[in-house]
């Protein structure tokens, strides 16, 4: 890079690159607020990130995207929201009018905001990421139980603070055929596993079968 | 290179006594040598015979990599006396293989009012590198896009690529089934649902 704000931390990961075009930090934009099972995560625009987790610590939690401007919570959960830096609203949130900002490049004579330190006080620090259809679903049976398999594990140390991305998953009903994709925090365990199966039901006959994830998976800890 | 000489020199008892100096690797490739004190010969593995007044300069070399030690020993007479050399642990990989990064003492550190540390080196965020929403992408049908960052870096470890799927219509038996591939800095989406679907992505480097 030729000028701008470049960091890089252990193990070559990644943090900053200003010279990245086009790049935007996502702040947290909502905190931890509640949704319960059938209703719209408030607040959310279309291309943020929903991160959440089960309002009770454990269980299974879906998002329907039917609606993609609209999307609706499948099980009670908790979640936050994330938003490009270039349109966070607000620059108070650390409560004071210095920190760091970093702009994009110049492109049409204006410059993004890629990342303003002012934006958020909190944040997902990601711990686990799965690729695309590395985990393969399953289910045990027509309304059965979701396979808690090994290849299914997303990630073994969950706790009171840590949320999956909800951005890929699904809860589809489609007349006679349902499809979910989502998480299971099992109780009295530390471990999240993957969930994605697919039934129907229809003219006498019934089926089921297992759904990869189709997008990469990510799980974090929310810093307050 | 250091060297630090101290003015140290035997004394033999009698005056006349000429003992033998031995030098020796005792853990690692110290590569231990010896040359007579004070001068500029050439360091020798070989042994030196001592007159009283005179003394040795010992020699070594430390170890290649982390968590490592070598040690090597000076021998006079019957008295030895052992010298090691220790490297830290590895702070963790920069650019390439090992080395040059941080280890949680320097780097960049943003912080909330509680002390929590909320952006920098040591936590993974979350930023989009690309993000764009779909029209309708027919069965068996694909889309490659180019990312803003060098091949190497197109990994599902360090590229989440999601995909939201914004099908909204019809029955029937289909489900979203998404494929991506990578290739240098580009992927390729494919629906293999067998209907035609819209679609999101979201490109997050972490």
């Amino acid at each position: 890079m030729g000028y701008g704000l470049e960091v890089t931390g252990a193990n070559d990961s990644f943090v900053i690159d200003s010279s990245i075009s086009g790049a935007a930090y996502m702040p947290i934009v909502q905190g931890n607020t509640s949704c319960d099972d059938g209703n719209v995560y408030s607040n959310y625009t279309l291309g943020d990130l929903i991160y959440a987790r089960p309002a009770s610590g454990s269980g299974m939690i879906f998002t329907d995207f039917g609606d993609p401007d609209n999307p609706e919570a499948d099980g009670d959960q908790h979640f936050v929201l994330l938003r490009t830096s270039s349109t966070a609203p607000s620059t108070s949130q650390n409560g004071s009018d210095y920190g760091l900002k970093v702009l994009d490049e110049v492109v049409g004579g204006s410059q993004a905001v890629m990342y303003d330190s002012r934006h958020t006080s909190s944040t997902i620090d990601i711990k686990a990421s799965k690729g695309i259809k590395s985990l393969p679903g399953g289910i045990s049976g027509y309304d059965g139980t979701p396979t808690e398999s090994t290849e299914n594990q997303i990630y073994t140390s969950y706790n009171s603070n840590t949320y999956a991305l909800m951005n890929g998953q699904a809860s589809i009903l489609q007349g006679y055929m349902k499809i979910k994709l989502g998480y299971h925090f099992k109780a009295s365990t530390t471990i999240i596993y993957y969930v994605g199966y697919y039934q129907w039901s229809g003219f006498g006959n019934q089926g089921f079968g297992p759904v990869a994830n189709f997008g990469t998976i990510l799980v974090g800890d929310l810093v307050t | 290179m250091v060297v630090e000489r101290n003015s140290g020199t035997i004394t033999c008892d009698p005056t006349t006594f000429q003992p033998t100096s031995s030098v020796s690797d005792v853990a690692g490739a110290a590569g231990a040598k010896q040359r007579l004190g004070g001068t500029s010969n050439s360091y020798s593995t070989s042994n030196l015979t001592l007159s009283n007044g005179q003394s040795t300069d010992f020699w070594m070399i430390g170890p290649a990599g982390y968590s490592a030690t070598t040690t090597g020993r000076l021998t006079i007479a019957e008295d030895s006396d052992d010298l090691s050399v220790t490297t830290g642990s590895d702070p963790g990989g920069g650019e390439g293989d090992g080395g040059g990064a941080t280890s949680g003492d320097y780097g960049l550190k943003i912080s909330n009012s509680g002390g929590d540390q909320i952006f920098g080196t040591g936590v993974k965020g979350n930023t989009v590198i690309l993000t764009d929403t779909r029209p309708a992408l027919a069965d068996d049908a694909s889309e490659t896009f180019t990312l803003p960052i060098a091949a190497a870096d197109n990994t599902a470890t360090k590229v989440a690529i999601v995909i939201i799927d914004l099908y909204a219509g019809g029955t029937g038996f289909n489900w979203p089934q998404w494929d991506i591939t990578r290739n240098g800095n580009q992927f390729t989406v494919k629906n293999e649902a067998g209907v035609s679907r819209p679609y999101r992505y979201i490109a997050i480097r972490i």
